[in-house]
């Protein structure tokens, strides 16, 4: 199946208005950089201080990071066999990281994350083909606090091939997986040559940088791993309320953490965009199911465009604390638009209430959506054998005549093009007639019997003996 | 050549089918071995992939079809060599319902199973049935409803069955979209199946 063109939500015009409220932010507001061997670096390259100590960095500074940064980015997953180029229009969809809460399999209450939960998470997403990639989808309670991220890694590595979206609040949090990606690939050469896990990297809005910011930064730039530095410009929150202010921030925030990377490690990978989503204007939360956050992953990609970067976004999350109906509107209403933004990631596929909640069966209904949108994206094809003149002519006789394919299900034709032409849902979607006297049991019975059915699985080892046992013993 | 004819049943290749079995025929192979090596066991791996939900009815469809290219070659040798089906089945859709698609997938995947099917076609009066039940005593009587409007007409064949004094020679299965396991208890029906694939377990249950 052809996809159709992607969708533009920005005029070529508002890219350039964007853009230039981007460049203008950079030279007059610039960044919080306190990092001594970054200020030293970036006003030696062009950039120069204010007053009050911010770093300006000037319009051709910013476009000689975007002129050095590739296009597209090499991303594997973790066997090395298969390649998820990073490229704008190239669109890869897979769950968030660090959410605080799950939903008990089997109390049905809301209870901490454990480590157990993650990998059980993991192996749900692992399973489900839609899902192109992995994060944590935990902030496990049972692991101590500095161990979290490594931990959580190691999960992945252990019960996943999928590409990796790592998360980190400090160095270690990065250098650490870093280690068991480089024993996992068999050494650092053999993983710079196929990256398996991008970093995912978050400034402070608006316009901080801090130290450890610069140094995880740059330590992916060093050890070719591809990053990012994604903000958090949510209107009204992290950034002003328009989402076209939100939008120029958030763009700017993330040029600034390009040229920070290119100016220490020209050519370095990396993921242009921002989260500038809703927030709430009674509780304050960021809103995950807004029409704002498949709004702006649309318009981050067409910017993306614009500057032939990768871009990041996301999709099929939810701010409704139960798998229930806007729980479906929101993730479904994102993952459509998502799609078709051409956005290069749509992370958070899963997410129940702003990103707080896993609920493994919500995983297994995203997972649907994602492959009804890729069906609903593609194009048309008028060719001899879709229009079908001949089977149309054969059956309408036949049906009168009453010999032969009367109907069309009966029809070769039907058994030799269903699976390509019409859409098969897996069985989580109720397509049985109905029977008043006898009601079906619910879709929440359906997706809880998959998840089950899924972890019930035999899991077969994905790394070989010496590997698990290196990492079990050397990253506890 | 036992496994290119179950290949070709799996696949749907009609003309394979029938060429290949021509040739086995040809070659000196048994019917019998052609039936219960070849046709019964791909047709028990479609009505298996069926209940996986791997495969889709017009997949079942073509298998039927494939199948049946084949059995036009075996009955008469089948009856020559006085080999006895598994079962005999009358089957039919009841009386003002000519939804035939389940009705057929079912006969053809009796038939596959190995069954004798006698298909009296659609809009099957209690008659009709009663008079094929008496004439070709068949082990079942298949009838298939895809109307909550004309499922209520099932009750009545059974009736005509016992007014006939033939009810306990043969066994009543139903089916159809409507049709459930408690509806089928409360007509006296001996089976219910949800679709092709089981009605199959059935029979060979009930024969």
């Amino acid at each position: 199946m052809t996809r159709l063109p992607p969708i533009a939500v920005l005029t070529e015009e508002d890219v350039r208005g964007i853009h230039a409220a981007a460049l203008h932010l950079l030279a007059r507001t610039g960044i919080h950089l306190p990092h001594e061997e970054a200020r030293r670096l970036l006003l030696g390259a062009g950039a120069s201080e204010d007053g009050e100590g911010r770093v300006l960095l000037p319009g051709g500074m910013v476009e000689d990071a975007v002129a050095k940064a590739p296009s597209t980015v090499p991303w594997f997953d973790r066997t090395g066999t298969k390649e998820v180029p990073l490229k704008i229009d190239n669109v890869y969809f897979g769950p968030g990281s660090d959410s605080l809460y799950v939903v008990d399999r089997e109390t049905e209450a809301i209870r901490r994350s454990r480590l157990q939960d993650v990998v059980d998470n993991v192996r749900v997403v692992e399973a489900l083909p839609e899902f192109d990639f992995m994060m944590s989808m935990g902030l496990p309670e049972d692991v101590p606090p500095d161990r979290i991220y490594p931990s959580v890694f190691r999960e992945m590595l252990l019960h996943s091939t999928k590409p990796i979206i790592a998360t980190s609040t400090c160095l270690a949090d990065l250098r650490i997986p870093y280690e068991m990606a480089v024993l996992v690939a068999g050494g650092a050469g053999a993983f710079r040559e196929r990256p398996f896990f991008i970093a995912y990297i978050e400034p402070e809005s608006p316009f901080r940088f801090e130290e450890d910011i610069v140094d995880r930064i740059w330590f992916c730039g060093e050890k070719g791993i591809p990053t990012m530095g994604v903000t958090s410009s949510n209107l009204g929150g992290g950034g002003p309320v328009t989402a076209e202010g939100g939008l120029a921030q958030g763009t700017a925030e993330s040029l600034a953490a390009l040229v920070l990377l290119q100016t220490k490690h020209p050519g370095a990978g990396f993921v242009f965009g921002a989260n500038t989503w809703a927030t709430d204007m009674r509780s304050s939360i960021v809103c995950y199911g807004s029409p704002e956050c498949a709004m702006t992953t649309a318009a981050y990609a067409d910017l993306g465009r614009f500057y032939d970067l990768p871009s990041w976004g996301g999709a099929g999350c939810t701010d409704a604390h139960r798998l229930d109906a806007q729980a479906g509107e929101e993730a479904f209403q994102s993952i459509l638009i998502a799609h078709q933004s051409g956005a290069t990631i749509a992370h958070d596929v899963g997410f129940l209430a702003y990103g707080a909640l896993y609920d493994a069966r919500f995983l297994v209904l995203t997972h649907e959506m994602i492959g009804r949108a890729r069906r609903m994206w593609s194009r048309f094809e008028p060719t001899e054998e879709n229009l079908a003149v001949d089977v149309i002519d054969e059956v309408a006789r036949a049906s009168i005549r009453g010999e032969g394919p009367t109907i069309y299900l009966k029809h070769p034709h039907t058994a030799r093009h269903f699976r390509r032409a019409l859409y098969l849902p897996p069985r989580c979607i109720e397509r049985r007639s109905l029977d008043p006297s006898h009601p079906t049991e619910s879709v929440l019975d359906r997706l809880g019997a998959d998840v089950e059915e899924i972890l019930a699985r035999p899991e077969n080892p994905l790394l070989p003996d010496s590997v698990v046992r290196r990492l079990r013993a050397e990253f506890p | 050549m036992i496994d290119a004819i179950k290949q070709a049943v799996l696949e749907g290749d009609r003309d394979k089918v029938v060429e290949l079995t021509a040739a086995a025929l040809g070659a000196g192979t048994q019917p019998k071995e052609i039936l219960d090596r070849a046709l019964t066991p791909a047709m028990d791996i479609v009505g298996e992939e069926y209940e996986r939900g791997d495969r889709y009815v017009p997949e079942m469809l073509i298998s039927a079809e494939a199948m049946k290219g084949a059995m036009a070659q075996l009955k008469p040798l089948l009856a020559d060599a006085g080999v006895e089906p598994r079962g005999r089945v009358v089957i039919g859709t009841v009386e003002g319902d000519l939804h035939d698609i389940g009705k057929d997938l079912v006969a053809m995947m009796l038939e596959g199973a190995g069954f004798e099917v006698t298909d009296l076609g659609v809009e099957v009066t209690a008659d009709a049935f009663v008079e094929a039940v008496r004439d070709r005593g068949p082990n079942i009587l298949a009838m298939s409803a895809l109307l909550t409007t004309t499922m209520t007409y099932m009750p009545t064949v059974v009736d005509a069955l016992n007014g006939a004094g033939l009810r306990d020679r043969v066994k009543v299965i139903v089916g159809g979209a409507p049709v459930t396991q408690e509806f089928a208890d409360r007509i006296g029906a001996d089976g219910y199946a949800p679709d092709a694939a089981s009605a199959v377990k059935l029979a060979a249950a009930l024969a």
